[in-house]
């Protein structure tokens, strides 16, 4: 991996990768609750003693529905923007090396 | 005690003999492509030059050795010297792989013969290169066998392809962005899975009805209800993945195209 210049961005970028990860496992965890209350909904439909758990499960999915639609907005938006923001570093820093190399011990490399 | 003065003259510290004449020689000397018939001319005006410790009106004080090396001193080989270079005597067969040796390369440890003290090598040199102020400098240290090919063909750099410079490390190669790639995987991997949920779901949804009209019994009907839904919500993410990301890797690849 190609070293940073500056190491807040370095720090930035480990932030930002936490937080997909943090948004990764809200995400599913919620769509967990989305799953659990369509299970619950058909099973209810077949057996009418499910019905309390179908509006339970119902009730919770639909209460933290913004939590879960941000969290299913979040995530990809971090992933692509992490990835094309170490693909720039990339560039900048391919770009920047040749021509500091050729006259490496005339210039001061820092 | 008497030592030979050539022996001696092997501990002295920058003893040069240039500075005492023996570089007189060169503005006289014949050009470098006229050594050899120079040395076949006369084996004793050889063989007196091939002396570098004696100054060329002085007399000689012993007998040059046979197979005697060209002078470390030269500063470029034969022409500094003159004759000095193909001082090898012709009739002796075994110094002239030695005298066509160039004379920049001190002696080696194989050579016996160059390190004792009969030999006319007085010590091991390497060949002194000035700067532009008359100082004294380092010779590159070589490292890198690509730096080193890069100082050596920088000159002819005219001459070569684009593939040979970017293989000499003289212009940067053209690399191809990893997290471009990593970007572009990803996307098209998170496209091809949401299609294929949706496709999915879909058959499971299209393939038999739902209530009375079903294939399916119940149980069948909620499992298969529960399939698609969860199919369905997990594909959501990532066509949004798939779509941003291909987006934003068809971005990249414009903007950071290479401009030569």
């Amino acid at each position: 991996m190609t070293s940073s210049p500056r190491p807040s961005l370095r720090g930035a970028f480990v932030v930002g990768w936490i937080a997909f990860a943090v948004a990764t496992v809200v995400m599913l965890s919620g769509l967990s609750f989305v799953w659990q209350s369509s299970y619950w909904a058909v099973e209810a439909a077949v057996d009418p003693n499910a019905f309390a758990d179908s509006q339970r499960f119902w009730a919770l999915s639909s209460a933290i529905d913004p939590a879960i639609k941000a969290a299913m907005t979040l995530a990809p938006l971090l992933l692509v923007a992490l990835l094309a923001g170490h693909a720039l570093r990339w560039h900048r820093a391919q770009v920047v090396r040749p021509s500091v190399s050729p006259g490496g011990s005339d210039v001061a490399s820092d | 005690m008497s030592v030979d003065p050539r022996y001696a003259a092997r501990f002295q510290r920058g003893f040069d003999p240039s500075e005492h004449g023996a570089g007189d020689a060169a503005g006289a000397a014949p050009a470098a492509g006229d050594t050899r018939s120079a040395s076949s001319s006369g084996s004793g005006a050889a063989d007196h030059a091939s002396n570098p410790f004696t100054r060329p009106g002085a007399a000689r004080i012993g007998e040059p050795p046979v197979g005697a090396a060209p002078s470390p001193y030269s500063r470029d080989g034969a022409a500094s010297l003159g004759t000095a270079a193909g001082a090898a005597p012709p009739d002796s067969a075994g110094s002239d792989s030695r005298a066509s040796a160039p004379p920049s390369i001190p002696p080696s440890a194989s050579e016996p013969a160059t390190i004792g003290p009969a030999s006319a090598t007085p010590r091991a040199t390497r060949p002194v290169r000035l700067g532009p102020n008359g100082e004294r400098v380092e010779p590159a240290r070589v490292d890198d066998p690509i730096a080193d090919h890069a100082t050596r063909y920088a000159e002819v750099a005219d001459e070569l392809t684009d593939d040979e410079l970017g293989e000499l490390g003289l212009i940067p190669r053209h690399r191809i962005n990893p997290w471009t790639v990593a970007l572009a995987v990803v996307s098209l991997v998170a496209l091809v899975l949401a299609v294929a949920l949706s496709m999915s779901t879909y058959e499971m949804q299209a393939d038999s009805g739902y209530g009375f009209d079903s294939d399916r019994d119940a149980a069948d009907q909620t499992w298969v209800f529960f399939l698609q839904q969860a199919g369905q919500t997990l594909a959501e993410p990532l066509y949004f993945v798939g779509v941003l990301g291909s987006a934003v890797t068809i971005v990249l690849l414009v903007v950071l195209r290479r401009r030569r």
